[in-house]
């Protein structure tokens, strides 16, 4: 028998004790790591990409630009390159199957978002060359089962066509996979120059614009200048960074991150306080165990390390169990997630972090009470029969 | 030419502190004990028996005076260096067997062993032969709850010896057994000091329990009366 068997038996001792707490332990891990997760994938986001600026309208973003506007920034001195997007939306067969589709410049999109997209050469050049055909994000294409080739339908109720249908048909001219986890691939990109000839109104306009500063131009810089130069026109403008713009229409529902955060330290705070006040009163009920092995001849250090190891033991075994937990559940949800937290994952960092703090709890719940068991004059317990 | 003495207390002091001020267990007492004596110590309830044996065995530190076992000074030890003296000459055998329920005999007989450089096979080896000296090898898988007081006592016996100390410290060691239980126990003992040589400090309420020893101690007001002999 090792001492890590008796650590072993120790558990296993009161097991309706410890495992009510590991349960306990197990929930606050699956927490954590879900939220983690979720504030991790929140705080980067797809759109963390480089130095790129979005500028939209100044009312509102769901309000729309004049095509123009995409002209003249491409114009303004300290402008790099600049693409544009138009929302479409739309959906495959039955409206819950809803897909954010936009209609976009292919090639000054793909010149911009070409590092975040693996795309062969052969799809892109087929869809740059096809005004009829559409870009498909990997886990949406994988989703609906389409295949590149495939002629794929999609209704749009919103957007009339001049023709009058509801259907607008596009082939898959290739299908991109994420260059990082991070990265979103439920959209779906279709040609503006048709998009815009094929609807019936609000021609001619955009949804929003994308910028990168020329060399030596700082984004802000760049932003400021833009917002500036239409100042006097009557769709004004907002110019920020994609990060910031992308979390805007999340930002209604608070500070997602500071409530993650808030949330998490809530529940390990009142976890450290369950397992400590439990971990004490074990340890109490333990303490004429404790006397027989000093007189045994266990040192004070011996017996701290035993006790503290049953703690690290416990916290360690259900951490990892609500960790695991956690991942079953961040896998279920990334999917429906993927426009908040693209990319939800437990990554490295996150079993790191949790390590960290099973190591923490352990120790910080079980060292006091034990440090005060192994103080007790051992004469004393074995006395109290 | 005289022996010396396995164990020396002299000039032993213990008091207590309590909220209506010191209480003096014991103070200037001196006795010793060969090796390979058995020794039963009596005294009526609060007389510092127990506090004598826990400080013969360096679980309580004296007031004054000194304790010398095997030759060695305990008094003014480091914590850490008592107890590994402790695991290499001390067996503590108590009256409630303070057996952990969480192990199965062999567990708890093995428990000294796992403080000393010995590998499993060797653990394993001692536990057998000390369970057998002592007759409980057909309980090694049985738990505590599943046994009888004596076959506990046994076990803790076993437990004690395991390490193969000198010297055994036995708290009332057959106050919680029948009388024919009591006496298996107490022949266990007296044959361990007469074919093992082990040296036995025994403290006792029972008379017939202390007939066991060569010689019987009695404490009483803080005093030592070492001329008692065993009948």
């Amino acid at each position: 028998m090792s001492a890590l068997k008796l650590i072993w038996h120790s558990l296993r001792h009161g097991w309706l004790r410890n495992l009510l707490l590991l349960l306990s332990i197990v929930i606050a891990y699956a927490l954590f790591g879900t939220l983690m997760a979720f504030e991790r994938a929140y705080g980067v986001g797809a759109s963390d990409g480089a130095n790129r600026m979005i500028t939209a309208n100044k009312l509102s973003f769901t309000q729309l630009l004049p095509i123009s506007h995409f002209r003249d920034v491409r114009r303004l001195d300290g402008v790099g390159k600049a693409s544009f997007a138009a929302w479409f939306g739309g959906y495959y067969r039955e409206p819950r199957n809803f897909l954010h589709t936009l209609a976009i410049d292919p090639q000054s999109y793909l010149d911009l978002y070409g590092d975040d997209i693996e795309l062969t050469e052969a799809e892109r050049q087929d869809f740059l060359n096809d005004r009829g055909s559409v870009l498909v994000g990997s886990s949406k294409a994988e989703s609906h089962g389409w295949r590149v080739g495939d002629r794929i339908p999609l209704f749009n109720r919103r957007i009339a066509r001049r023709d009058g249908a509801e259907t607008w048909e596009f082939r898959v001219a290739g299908i991109f996979k994420g260059a990082t986890p991070q990265i979103d691939t439920t959209f779906l990109y279709i040609h503006y120059e048709m998009f815009n000839e094929a609807r019936a109104g609000d021609r001619d306009t955009i949804g929003w614009i994308v910028t990168l500063p020329a060399a030596g131009i700082k984004p802000g810089q760049m932003g400021q200048a833009i917002d500036r130069f239409f100042d006097t026109y009557a769709d004004r403008t907002t110019t920020d960074s994609e990060r910031s713009f992308s979390q805007t229409f999340v930002a209604q529902f608070g500070d997602l991150a500071q409530v993650t955060i808030l949330v998490l330290s809530a529940a390990f705070f009142s976890l450290l306080v369950i397992v400590a006040s439990t971990t004490a009163l074990a340890i109490r009920q333990r303490s004429r165990e404790i006397g027989v092995l000093k007189a045994l001849g266990y040192s004070h250090m011996r017996v701290l390390v035993l006790l503290i190891g049953e703690s690290i033991a416990l916290v360690g075994i259900a951490g990892f169990a609500g960790l695991g937990l956690a991942a079953v559940l961040v896998q279920a949800a990334a999917p429906s997630m993927v426009q908040i937290a693209p990319g939800m994952a437990i990554s490295l960092g996150i079993v790191g972090v949790a390590l960290a703090s099973m190591m923490v709890l352990a120790v910080a719940a079980s060292a006091l009470p034990a440090w005060q068991a192994v103080r007790q004059t051992t004469s004393d317990v074995l006395r109290r029969g | 030419m005289s022996v010396a003495p396995f164990v020396e207390v002299s000039a032993a002091r213990k008091e207590y502190r309590s909220t209506g001020g010191k209480i003096l267990v014991f103070d200037r007492l001196n006795f010793s004990m060969p090796q390979a004596a058995f020794i039963a110590l009596m005294g009526p309830s609060g007389s510092g028996k127990s506090t004598l044996l826990h400080a013969v065995g360096g679980l309580e530190r004296l007031d004054g005076g000194s304790i010398r076992v095997g030759g060695r000074q305990i008094a003014g030890e480091s914590e850490a260096h008592l107890s590994r003296w402790r695991a290499e000459t001390i067996g503590f055998i108590f009256q409630f067997y303070n057996l952990m329920p969480m192990l199965n005999a062999a567990g708890n007989i093995e428990l000294p062993l796992l403080l000393l450089p010995l590998g499993p096979k060797e653990r394993r080896r001692r536990v057998e032969a000390a369970a057998e000296l002592v007759g409980i090898s057909h309980r090694l898988r049985h738990r505590p709850r599943e046994m009888s007081g004596g076959e506990q006592q046994r076990v803790a016996i076993a437990r004690a010896i395991v390490s193969d100390p000198p010297l055994l410290l036995c708290d009332e060691p057959t106050g919680d057994l029948d009388r024919a239980t009591s006496t298996e126990v107490l022949e266990i003992l007296r044959t361990l000091c007469r074919d093992l040589r082990k040296t036995i400090l025994m403290v006792t309420h029972d008379p017939s329990a202390a007939e066991f020893a060569d010689r019987i101690f009695t404490l009483d007001k803080g005093r030592l009366d070492t001329a008692g002999m065993a009948a």
